[in-house]
């Protein structure tokens, strides 16, 4: 008896498993992965290139076996849209490339300088408010059209120009230090705060190896959803020295008979202090430094005590500071806080902060900033003094 | 799921009772043949015996006349061609029977009776008893022994000279160990009585025997030991094997199925192994084992789910690599149950959670293959578990040739074809070779895995985890001897724990597991770690 009413129950559960249709199922081979984005103006519109993957040009397996060789062929394929809104120029993507496009690999968006200059307003809007874009994905200026940069073929040791710039960016980050983190978390953080100005990363195209390739030189400073100008080498890591997110780099400065000698970061600490002096607000910035000699031009240069390095130390110094000032003074004339001072300060006199937050503006060129480097030299490497030769000259 | 089958059980019950009934064949048994006991005319008696047993070739009687004073008193030895040793029979009965007894009578006036005088002055075969119950000489007859039958007696003498054909002991095919003894069951319960005999010397070992089958008559013994095994739990088993009723039984695995606390589960709720270790040590823990004549797999009971990732050389060997061996046991019997389910999740509705590099070389992979991935992951399951069926049934000659043709063809030749994609190759043959270091469940797997893989095919990660959730509550919800299956972690018996994940040093495995032994739980002495002699209260040197 309850047999009866069991199978339709069954059949019942059965059908709905299967007509219910698989929500959100899709096979690989119908995605279209999505490795860079442009995003350019063009007169009203917004003008989207995409890097795509082509699967079966990188793909491991039968396909490599194939005879293909896959550095002779590019293996991504180049589309463009026209559109008033962003999601809406994506969505025509999908149509011109035939699958449907999937972005939490994205490595990077890079957005048209006409457009920056005008306002990224849309692209931030588009990546907060969609579900599969990443926080993590970097944002890029171009120099010039955005679209130059996607299309640009060359990808340095990666197979794909985007991928190429999310490694070099992470790289130049963890061991050079002459980049800025870049990524939209951050510049997202940064644009909300009440005072700090946030920084993207700027990107350019060169010919490298016979290819033009895009690259990172420098970064670009916003002034709200406004580009307000560039900083170049120097200045990032001087930015980076001020926010504290140096990590490893080299430093070269000058001895003092003329030749060049090459420091290593070995970690860093910066303190930021701000006060008020007759009620005009004055910053101090505190480096600490530790560094390690990495190549020494000049043969006769002891390094065999302590205080052989202590001697090398203001070398040091004065090098990091002139990167530092570099920094303030670029963001002075950008009228850019991009430090945060303002909001250090909010934190640190919240009463007198209130009095001056109106005029923050004008107060930031003219802002008194100390700068304070202290270094310590640990290490020589693997040998101490350079080696003298035995032959008298 | 278990009321569909009944409702199909029940109309076969049906269709079968409709059959018009065929009358049962006469058993040796059957009270209502013949007279239940010997006459005194030996004739009679042999023409009883033939009458039940039938007159097979292989069912010998010699017989011989003895030269008593005054008469030549006949008589008839009855016994299986082939089940007995001859030589034995020979010097240690027919031997003593003809020449010694006419010297024994002469010396002695007066005797009582016959069959005494045989038993006590003559036979000089160890095992002898006098039987007067025909259907009782019947059986040992049948199971190999020789009776001894005298004219004008109603009393027959069964002597034990049973011998035939057995394997010796060997190592087991599926449960082997490095370290450790190597011997198995072999299909003679006396044999495996001696074997455990040895691992268990002390007198509470007990073997209950019983006799199961209607016509294979199989012997069956419950063992355990007395004083550890919980007293209900053993007259739980004995109920539960004497009320099968069967025609015969030709493995242990009769046994097994009749006696399961599940039936319609997937999961085993009854232990098997083939090494007389194993059962010794559970005995030890309080369990009770159930051997079977000709089956070299003896069950145990009561079996829980974490004697899956146990082997008996955990405890042989030092307790750290044994710790890290039941944890990786572990977590290969949870992928190869749920891995394919959690890449077809993984691939065709999460692919963000693959690394970057990965899922390029995947979705490379997937250009041109015909298949949806759930069909392909589902075919190619089927492909491995064919080919494994294969493996196990081919003759040993042609095994070589299939695993290359099975490995290179299946494999490779599909991969290149662009028929399968490497990577449902690699999680196929990963959860193939993982499926086997569980041996107690691996029948079980494919069912488990197709299950997960259909509804992950369907719902993604979500359909997976519902599955899996189905899976562990029915595996809780599972007894075996009224223990529950996932004891000790569900319900959860901390200080049980020692033995279960991880396996503690054995001097700090001084009790049984609480959930099996009731009563006498201490196993060791409280205190057994080896310490350096000065700090030891009574070393060995004192």
């Amino acid at each position: 008896m309850t047999g009866i009413k069991i199978i339709p129950v069954v059949l019942i559960g059965l059908a709905l498993l299967f007509l219910s249709g698989c929500w959100s199922n899709l096979e690989l081979e119908n995605r279209a992965f999505v490795s860079a984005l442009g995003i350019d103006k063009s007169g009203d519109k917004l003008r989207v290139t995409a890097q795509l993957l082509v699967p079966s040009l990188l793909g491991g397996g039968q396909n490599r076996a194939m005879g293909t060789d896959p550095n002779k062929k590019n293996p991504v394929f180049i589309v463009e849209t026209e559109a008033r809104t962003l999601s809406e120029a994506v969505d025509l993507l999908s149509k011109e490339s035939g699958r449907r496009l999937f972005f939490p690999f994205l490595q990077i968006i890079v957005v048209g300088e006409d457009l920056a200059r005008y306002s990224i307003l849309p692209v931030t809007e588009w990546v907060q408010r969609d579900r599969e874009l990443r926080l993590k994905t970097l944002l890029g200026v171009a120099v010039g059209e955005a679209g130059e940069v996607i299309k640009a073929p060359g990808a340095g040791l990666e197979r794909v120009p985007g991928y190429f710039l999310g490694s070099s960016t992470e790289t130049a980050n963890n061991f050079c230090s002459r980049v800025v983190e870049g990524n939209f978390l951050k510049f997202i953080k940064d644009l909300s705060s009440r005072s700090r100005d946030p920084v993207a990363l700027r990107l350019a195209t060169a010919e490298v190896s016979d290819q033009k390739q895009a690259r990172i030189s420098g970064s670009a400073v916003f002034d709200g959803y406004r580009l307000a100008g560039w900083l170049n080498d120097r200045e990032t890591r001087g930015y980076l020295w001020i926010t504290g997110d140096i990590q490893r780099g080299i430093i070269s400065a000058t001895l003092p008979h003329g030749e060049s000698i090459a420091f290593e970061i070995r970690g860093s600490d910066t303190e930021i202090k701000t006060g008020f002096v007759d009620g005009e607000p004055v910053v101090d910035i505190n480096i600490v430094m530790k560094s390690a000699v990495n190549e020494v031009h000049n043969p006769v240069v002891s390094l065999a005590s302590p205080r052989d390095l202590d001697r090398l130390e203001p070398l040091v110094e004065r090098q990091v500071a002139g990167e530092v000032h570099a920094a303030l003074e670029k963001a002075r004339r950008l009228n850019t806080d991009i430090f945060g001072f303002g909001e250090i300060i909010h934190r640190q006199h919240p009463a007198e902060w209130r009095r001056i937050a109106g005029y923050w503006d004008e107060i930031f060129p003219l802002l008194p900033v100390q700068v304070q480097v202290k270094a310590t030299i640990r290490r020589t490497g693997q040998i101490g003094s350079p080696v003298r030769p035995g032959k008298p000259e | 799921m278990r009321k569909i089958l009944n409702m199909i059980l029940r109309r076969v019950k049906e269709a079968e009772s409709n059959r018009p009934r065929v009358p049962e064949p006469a058993v040796g048994r059957d009270k209502a043949q013949g007279p239940p006991y010997l006459t005194r005319d030996l004739d009679n008696n042999l023409k009883i015996i033939f009458d039940i047993a039938g007159r097979n070739p292989d069912l010998i009687v010699r017989h011989m006349e003895i030269n008593l004073p005054g008469e030549a008193r006949r008589c008839a030895l009855l016994f299986l061609d082939e089940m007995v040793d001859s030589e034995l029979m020979g010097s240690m009965i027919i031997e003593p029977v003809l020449k010694e007894l006419p010297q024994v009578i002469k010396s002695r006036r007066a005797y009582t009776s016959l069959v005494d005088v045989i038993e006590k002055n003559v036979l000089t075969i160890p095992g002898v008893r006098q039987f007067a119950s025909v259907s009782e000489i019947i059986g040992e007859v049948l199971r190999g022994n020789s009776a001894l039958l005298l004219d004008k007696e109603n009393k027959a003498l069964i002597c034990a000279n049973r011998a035939y054909e057995v394997r010796s002991v060997e190592e087991p095919t599926l449960e082997t160990v490095v370290r450790g003894p190597k011997e198995g069951f072999t299909e003679s319960l006396s044999t495996n009585m001696a074997l455990l005999r040895r691992k268990i010397a002390g007198p509470n070992l007990r073997f209950d025997q019983l006799w199961i089958g209607k016509y294979s008559q199989t012997r069956v013994a419950v063992t355990y030991i007395y004083g550890i095994a919980d007293r209900g739990l053993v007259e739980e088993v004995k109920k539960r094997v004497s009320r099968i009723s069967i025609d015969g039984v030709l493995d242990s695995g009769y046994i097994e199925q009749l006696i399961e606390d599940a039936p319609y589960s997937l999961f085993p709720t009854v232990g098997n192994t083939e090494k007389p270790d194993v059962v010794a040590a559970r005995l030890l823990e309080g369990k009770v084992a159930v051997l079977v004549d000709g089956s070299p797999v003896a069950l145990t009971v009561p079996r829980l789910f974490y004697e899956t990732i146990q082997t008996p050389e955990d405890y042989y060997s030092r307790p750290y690599n044994s710790s890290v061996l039941r944890i990786i046991r572990l977590f290969f019997f949870i992928s190869t149950v749920v891995l394919p389910g959690f890449y077809v999740a993984v691939v065709n509705y999460h692919p963000e959670l693959i690394p970057r590099r990965l899922i390029i070389t995947m979705a490379g992979d997937r250009e041109g293959v015909p298949l949806p991935l759930v069909l392909e992951v589902v075919v190619f399951g089927i492909i491995f578990e064919g080919l494994r069926e294969a493996g196990v049934r081919m003759p040993r000659a042609v095994g070589s040739a299939i695993t290359i043709v099975g490995a290179l063809l299946i494999g490779q030749a599909t991969v290149d074809a662009g028929l399968v994609t490497s990577s449902t190759v690699i999680v196929t043959a990963f959860v193939g070779i993982a499926g086997f270091i569980t041996p107690g469940l691996t029948d079980i797997f494919i069912i488990i895995r197709f299950f997960l893989v259909f509804l992950s095919g369907v719902l993604g990660i979500s359909g997976l985890i519902m599955g899996i959730l189905v899976l562990y509550a029915h595996m809780c919800s599972l007894r075996s001897f009224g223990v529950p299956y996932m004891a000790p972690i569900a319900p959860l018996n901390f200080s049980q724990l020692k033995d279960v994940y991880i396996r503690a040093p054995l001097w700090h495995l001084t009790t049984r597991p609480s959930f099996i032994a009731k009563e006498n739980r201490r196993r060791m002495k409280e205190g057994l770690k080896p310490e350096p002699p000065e700090k030891g209260n009574n070393s060995s040197r004192k």
